[in-house]
């Protein structure tokens, strides 16, 4: 009983504390002229020129090397394609990953997309360990103009091939993500091919 | 780790099925969401603006001297309710008196827009949502906001599509599609009229703040919402051969068997083959 009352007549006080502050506050606001108020709101003579910036325009610069060191992955990329129907075409060598080139530049705003396969019929292949991969690991792709971008993983989708969610990988964001995306199990031994991707979502670090 | 340098044996790829896909969330990996600042206060000095927690305990975004016109980037943010205030840039008091304050609720996977509005002795804060939508082919999207403290009402036109029509102080508009590219963004206000010309990639998304220049004449500071590219890939992809996978062993050692009998000349003229077959 005795500890709730204390509490409540501190209460009252931190209360009475807040309000003498803002009395203060007001007093102190009544008693400057009209241009001091101005001054402390921060308010200037006039209109101001606006400061006005462009949206950018797609970097000229392309990516060259996606590497990811928790996994021990430094692989160059090539460029990735889609096929007449539209499917994108995943890369042509085990070890190498492959970067969408109709798709998104790294580091401008939306999602640029790095493929890279999971393994051939013969063993592992370039995002074999991706899977590993966890929120706030670091995923850098060197750029061809000399920078190296620093994106950090926000998390992991597997998916179904069949309802490969295209809105979340290719959809629009308004920031500068990244994907990566690789095959997943389980194997059908009859398809011989996996019926899952597995997406790794990834945000550039500012 | 056998790291080979070879064609993929893609020959056993299985077909992709190029389905009607499901509409999603955009980044539906995290519960995060975004938000950006705007100082759009044409008689309002340089502020710096805080983005805290709601109890004020702990500050997530700090932006230092942010100009009138000026857009911020996108902040990320996990979902909750987030506490901003503006304070003059040249205030050094941790405690000083904000020029304005206000709330943003920040709900996963969407973006917001805080934007300071009015003039200096009667500012306030605005709240929008912003545009994660796919945008389709060569099409770009674009909206205003009415934040013209000289012009009652104001009509915005892009090329020949209407962007709003008597739009009030503090209005947003819907986004209206148009084709990407430069286009002419003609804006009205009774017999005030001014044009300016605003570049709109395909796939991209626009917030375009209609505010007063020095002489109090109509412009726009314009800010990219979201963009992504200009067409989509058709299904998912085909990155894997199996050779992880279990009980694929003996499909394995099959190949090894048929490379070690010189089966290398098949290999070779089925790899010939594989720009055929990866993208069935």
């Amino acid at each position: 009983m005795g500890g709730g009352a204390a509490l409540t007549w501190r209460g009252v006080v931190e209360q009475r504390a807040v309000a003498e502050q803002a009395a203060d506050e007001s007093a102190r606001i009544a008693a400057m002229t009209a241009a001091e108020r101005r001054t402390a709101r921060g308010g200037t003579d006039g209109f101001q020129e606006p400061v006005v910036s462009q949206p950018p325009t797609r970097s000229t610069a392309v990516p060259m090397r996606v590497l990811i060191p928790e996994l021990g992955v430094d692989s160059s990329l090539e460029r990735l394609h889609q096929d007449a129907r539209g499917v994108l075409v995943a890369p042509e060598y085990a070890d190498q990953a492959g970067w969408w080139a109709k798709g998104v530049v790294p580091g401008d705003t939306g999602a640029a997309v790095i493929v890279g396969h999971l393994d051939t019929i013969l063993g592992p292949a370039v995002f074999e360990h991706l899977k590993q991969l966890r929120p706030g690991d670091l995923i850098e792709v060197r750029m061809s103009d000399g920078r190296t971008l620093r994106f950090a993983v926000d998390g992991s989708h597997v998916v179904k091939k069949a309802l490969f969610p295209s809105d979340q990988v290719y959809g629009p964001t308004p920031d500068a993500q990244l994907r990566l995306i690789t095959c997943s199990e389980p194997f059908d031994p009859v398809a011989h091919s996996y019926t899952d991707n597995l997406v790794v979502f990834a945000t550039l670090k500012s | 780790m056998i790291r080979i340098r070879r064609p993929l044996f893609a020959a056993l790829a299985a077909a992709l099925l190029a389905v009607a896909l499901p509409a999603a969330p955009a980044s539906a990996a995290s519960r995060d969401g975004w938000v950006r600042l705007a100082h759009m206060s044409p008689d309002t000095a340089a502020v710096n603006i805080t983005l805290s927690s709601l109890s004020g305990d702990v500050t997530l975004f700090r932006l230092q001297n942010v100009g009138y016109g000026a857009v911020s980037k996108y902040m990320r943010l996990p979902q909750g309710t987030y506490a901003l205030a503006m304070v003059p840039a040249g205030e050094n008091d941790p405690n000083a008196t904000p020029v304005v304050s206000g709330s943003v609720k920040i709900t996963a996977g969407k973006a917001e827009t805080l934007a300071a509005i009015g003039k200096n002795d009667d500012l306030k804060t605005t709240v929008f949502t912003d545009d994660l939508n796919t945008v389709s082919g060569d099409d770009a999207r674009v909206r205003i906001v009415q934040a013209s403290v000289t012009h009652k009402t104001v009509d915005a036109k892009a090329g020949s599509t209407t962007v709003a029509s008597d739009a009030s102080f503090g209005d947003v508009s819907k986004y209206a599609t148009v084709k990407a590219g430069s286009t002419a963004i003609d804006l009205s206000a009774g017999s005030d009229t001014q044009t300016v010309t605003q570049q709109f990639a395909a796939g991209s998304a626009h917030t375009l703040f209609v505010i007063d220049d020095s002489k109090g004449d109509l412009t726009v500071s314009p800010a990219l919402d979201s963009a992504a590219a200009t067409e989509t890939p058709v299904g998912s992809l085909a990155a894997g051969g199996g050779g992880l996978a279990d009980g694929t062993s003996e499909v394995a050692l099959v190949l090894a068997a048929m490379a070690a009998a010189g089966g290398a000349i098949a290999f070779g003229a089925m790899a010939r083959r594989r720009r055929e077959v990866l993208g069935s």
